[in-house]
Order: structure tokens, then sequence, then C-alpha cells
């Protein structure tokens, strides 16, 4: 079996793809006509530059074999949690600050809860869970709304 | 007004309650989340970012300095009494401060740690401001070429002088240089890379989001797939402190070197207490005489790390204030905190904006005193805090970093953009690619480019003025040559160590 990493490999046509696409976009960039200004496409260009140099670095010579980032079941718990992050933002859009912060202070109490060995059982769990939002909710728009004044979405569905 | 009025000022500011209590409240809560593994007080600073344009310049500086200086102080905490460091720069403190632990005698090991925060944070402090100001009068001489070769020579320091992956490193550089240049155009204001027309992309990518995205909230998914809080800890009992006088005297050299280690390092750009606590342990251990004792409860072992990771602390304001470089991620996290404010950090920062510059320096020094009395003090309580619910602080962590980036740019759009960090951090993770790196070629591009466009303008003979000025010439070498070097010096160690093999 080949000790080369095969993740190096990929991440080297990543990059080379992206530099690829950096150039594309830079070269439609316009010129500012001030004399002796290289432009806004040299700046993106040096970036694009130093990546496709690395990513043929890495597919001539890829390092070692990686150890395992994150197992299948790990990546799920990750996929999870990055899922709540995006139900976030969408009930943030569509019900506001009001809906979103509770349910979403629950929902990620329940899940981060698991990793405590004290609280095994699902009941006491949830009963923590939906207690936390109720309050932490509470408290967190009483610091963001009344204290700070900061102007929150009210949601586009309770407008 | 002279340098003592600007110092008195700030303290009589941090003497009113307001200021009194920011820098409590700072300390403390660095002190708690550095004591805290995985989560440390660079998360705490980013969530608190897009709240600190409601506060004044001064108090904000203030409340990011006492969290730095508590943080560095409490990340020793869970080195020594878990064995799992609170923060990156306490790693090693686990080799000989654990085993303390383990033979029952925490609070040996804590009293010196606690102590060796002291001895390593308020002269490094001192000295920053000493030497601060004769740099900054230095930096305001500098044209736009020395300005770009500075910050072309702090990126690639990092890059070089890092651990891991060189080139990997440098696609994190390209890709910082990339996202940095989406938006307004610096030199005429046009928009670049404006995806799908969408004039959001204008302002660029907030520095806020993205911190909120590749750290605050990409560490607690990652900490939550690694269900890394499952262990619980064992009950471990401390006592209070007990001034460790005799291995104080014993350990003067190591204690003077391993300060002058961390101040150096710290000074250079992105290198901060992580690089400098591993540099004077190991430096330590190659020149103690009896070199058994070290990763065995060595009490040096603590000494070495934690004054050194507490002396960067110093070193790491100069090059920020004065050049407006940073030394750090709580450096990046600086300028963040004061573009908010509408201030932006350069070499004119020390002459404009002196009232600032010396209140950090004097939240420096009163927090380092704060951190110090309630360490010892309040020493058998060091466990309870590490037992806070992580349930609780980190569902709370996440909706602070989600609403802090909604806050940053008032639209879902700083939202977005934390939740594509958070994406990107963790395939950044994936591919092993550094952090570090990328956040410092991002926090300076902006600068980068305009100094390298302005110095295309003012000069009559091209890119050429960049070599032909002096220090211009000198920072490109530097890195250069630094860069160089991090590349050949495997290769270097491995014939080196092939020489040293008998053959056959």
């Amino acid at each position: 079996m080949s000790t080369k990493s095969k993740k190096d490999r990929i991440l080297g046509v990543i990059t080379l793809l992206l530099a690829a696409w950096i150039t594309f976009l830079s070269f439609q960039l316009k010129a500012t006509g001030y004399q002796g200004d290289p432009g806004p496409r040299m700046f993106p260009l040096i970036g694009a530059g130093v990546m496709a140099l690395c990513g043929i670095v890495l597919l001539i010579a890829p390092g070692k074999k990686p150890g395992v980032f994150l197992t299948k079941a790990q990546w799920a718990s990750a996929g999870k949690l990055f899922a709540v992050y995006i139900l976030f933002a969408l009930l943030l859009w569509l019900g506001g600050f009001l809906i979103a912060v509770p349910i979403t202070l629950m929902i990620v109490t329940y899940m981060l809860s698991g990793l405590s060995a004290k609280h095994n059982s699902r009941k006491k769990r949830i009963l923590i869970a939906v207690i936390f939002g109720i309050v932490g909710g509470a408290l967190l728009y009483l610091a963001y709304v009344i204290g700070l004044k900061a102007p929150m979405p009210t949601g586009i569905l309770l407008r | 007004m002279t340098v003592l009025n600007y110092f008195i000022d700030a303290l009589q500011a941090l003497c009113t309650f307001q200021g009194f209590l920011f820098v409590v409240i700072g300390t403390l809560a660095g002190v708690v989340l550095g004591a805290i593994p995985g989560l440390g007080s660079s998360t705490l600073m980013v969530i608190l970012l897009p709240i600190s344009y409601r506060m004044s310049p001064t108090m904000a500086m203030a409340l990011f300095m006492s969290i730095t200086i508590g943080g560095m102080s409490g990340g020793c905490i869970g080195s020594i009494l878990l064995g799992i460091p609170g923060t990156s720069s306490s790693m090693v403190t686990v080799f000989d401060g654990y085993e303390f632990t383990k033979r029952g005698e925490p609070s040996k090991a804590l009293s010196a740690a606690v102590f060796a925060n002291f001895l390593g944070n308020v002269p490094s402090v001192i000295l920053a401001i000493a030497v601060t100001r004769a740099v900054a009068a230095w930096a305001v001489r500098l044209g736009p070429w020395e300005y770009a070769a500075l910050c072309f020579c702090a990126v690639l320091l990092v890059v070089g002088l890092s651990k891991g992956n060189m080139v990997k490193s440098m696609i994190g550089v390209g890709l910082a240089i990339f996202l940095a240049s989406v938006g307004a155009d610096p030199i005429n204001a046009s928009g670049r890379f404006l995806f799908f027309g969408r004039l959001e992309f204008l302002s660029g990518f907030n520095i806020i989001s993205v911190m909120l995205g590749l750290f605050a909230s990409k560490i607690i998914l990652l900490e939550y797939a690694r269900q890394s809080k499952v262990k619980e800890q064992k009950p471990v009992k401390v006592e209070g402190f007990k001034l460790p006088r005799k291995e104080i005297w014993k350990n003067k050299w190591l204690i003077l070197r391993s300060w002058l280690f961390g101040a150096v390092i710290g000074f250079l750009p992105g290198l901060g207490g992580p690089v400098a606590s591993v540099m004077a342990y190991s430096t330590e251990k190659m020149v103690a005489k009896d070199k058994s004792t070290w990763g065995h409860g060595e009490i040096g072992g603590v000494f070495s790390c934690e004054i050194a990771n507490n002396a960067a602390i110093g070193g790491a304001l100069i090059p920020l204030l004065a050049l407006g470089i940073p030394g750090d991620a709580a450096g990046v996290q600086f300028i963040a905190a004061l573009n908010i404010q509408g201030i932006n950090v350069g070499p004119m920062f020390m002459r404009e904006q002196a009232a600032i510059v010396y209140m950090i320096f004097a939240a420096a020094l009163l927090s380092g005193i704060i951190v110090f009395l309630f360490e010892t003090l309040g020493m058998k309580t060091f466990p309870a805090l590490l037992k806070i619910p992580y349930h609780f602080l980190y569902s709370v962590v996440i909706l602070l970093a989600f609403l802090g980036a909604y806050m940053s740019t008032g639209s879902f759009y700083g939202l977005i953009v934390a939740l594509a960090c958070c994406a990107l951090g963790v395939a950044m993770d994936y591919f092993e690619i550094p952090s570090m790196p990328f956040l410092m070629a991002y926090i300076l591009s902006p600068m980068l480019e305009l100094n390298i466009r302005r110095g295309f303008n003012y000069s009559t003979r091209g890119g050429a003025e960049f070599f032909t000025r002096p220090f211009s010439c000198i920072f490109i070498l530097v890195g250069i040559l630094v860069l160089a070097y991090g590349f050949a010096s495997p290769a270097i160690k491995r014939a080196i160590a092939a020489r040293r093999t008998p053959k056959g």
C-alpha cells in the first residue's frame, strides 16, 4: 500500500483548480488607469500564483499518509451540528430573534448534554435543554435587544 | 502630553468603577476560559468583538487586554490539573506540571506556574512600554515600500518559523490573499469579485465573521464531533498558594533565559506564546545538568514555559502598537476591535492614538496584578473552574458567535460568511492547513496591497524601489531567507542526522 497521502494529492488538484479560477476572474478586472499602478488584478494573481505553485508541489511530492481526521460517526455528528447552525440562520430569517435563539439553544444544549456523563437520562436532558433554552433566550434578549439596543431581525413571517 | 501624563490618565480611567470592573471581569473571564481546554480566551474575545463597538475604544482595549492576560495565565490550570492544556501556550506545561498532580502535589506546580505568570508578564509589559515609543518613532519614517516589505516579511516569518507543512501554510496564505481581495479596490474603490453581482461583497469578508466562523463555531463543531468532553475528570484537591522561594532562587538563570526567549519570540510576528514556551522548555531541558528529571515533575519545566508564554505578551505588544503588525492571534483581534471603532493600526497609531496605547499598557499591568492576586488567593477554587458544564457554555458560545456575526454587518451576510468560514475551517483542518498563516495573511493583506500599489504609484522606477531602499530590501531578504530556511531545514536536519549515524 502507498504511504503517500491521497489527501495531499486531492488538495493539490483543488488548489490548482482554485488558482485557475482566481486567474480567470482576475483577468476580467479592469485596470485603474493610474500611471504606474499595477492594477486591481495584481494582488489576487499573486495569491493564485502562490496557490498554483503549492498545488503542483503537493501533486509531485505529497506528504506521508496522515492519521484519521474524523471517523464516519464523528463526521455524522459534525454534520448534525452544522445542520443546526444552518437551521439557526433559517429560523433567524423566518422567525427572528425571539424564535431562533431559544429553539437553537434548546437543540444545541440537548445535543451537547449528551457529552456529559452526568446527564444520561433522555428525559432529564430534554427538561434541562427546554429550561435553559427559555432562560438563556430571555437573558440574551435582555443583553442584546434591551441592553445593547442591537437591531436584531424580527423575522419575515412575523413582520 | 508626555508619556507619564498619558499613563496617569489611563490609570485614572481604570480606577473608576467602570474601568476597574472591565479589567476585573475581563481578567477573571480570561482565566476561566483559558483554563477550560478547547475553548480558550481567544474565543471570548472573538465573540465580544461585535459588542465592543458599543464601548469606548479605550475601555474596549482595556477589556481585551485583561482577557488576554487572564487567558494566558489560566491556560496552566488545565495543563496541571487535568493534563490537558487550556491553551496552546500551556501545552508544554503538561509534561512536568501534570506529573506533580499525579503524585499528589498539584499546589506546588500551580504555585510555581502562578508566580511564573506574574514574573513573565509584568516585566515584559514594562519592556514594551520602554521600547514601543522608540520603534514607533522609527516607524513613522517608513514609506509604502518599507511598510509593504515589513508586511511581506511578517507573513513569510509566520510561514517559515511556524510548525507544520510549509507548502500547506503557503496555500493558506494564497487563499487569504484571494479572500482579502474580495470587495472594494483599495486605490479606486471599484468592486472586485462581486459574486452573483451581489453588492454585499463590496465590503469584503468582515474579519469578525471570518474569525467567528474559523474559531468559535468550528472549535465547538469539532469538539462535539470528537466527543472530547465525555471523560469526566478525577477529583483533585488543591491547597493554597505557597511562594516557591527556594525553587525561584535555584532556577534564577532559567527564569531569566526563559523570559528573554518569551519577549524576543513574542516580538516576531505570528509566533507568540505557543512557540515561546516550546523553545524555552526545550532549551532549558537541553542545558539542564540532570535531564532525567525533566518530564517527570521538574519545577524548572513549569517555570520555563509559563514564564516564556507570558513574556511573549509584552513582546507581541511592541510590533502591534508601533507598526500595526500583530504578534499573535490576540493581536489580530486587537486590530479587528480597533477597526470596528474606525481606528486604523499602523505606524501613526502611537502618535495619533496615544491614549489607547497607554490604556493597553496600563490595563496589562493592572490585570497582571489582579490575576496574580486572584490566582494566589483563589487557588483552592481551581478544580471548580474545570467543572463548568460544557453543554451550557458551548451552546451560549455558539449563539453569541452567530449573533455577533449578524451584528458585525447588521445583515444576514455576516452570518452566512461565518457559516461559510466554519466549513472552510473544518476543510482547512482536514487538509492540515494551519490557520495562523491564513489569519496573518488575511489581516495584513489590505495593508500589503495598498502599500505595494502606493509604492509603484509614487515611484519613478517601478518595483525597483522596493530593493533599492535599505530597510525595504532588508525586510524582503529576511522574509525570503526565513522561508527558504523553513523549506530547507528538514533536509539539513536529515543530512546532519545521517552524518552522525555510524555507517554499517
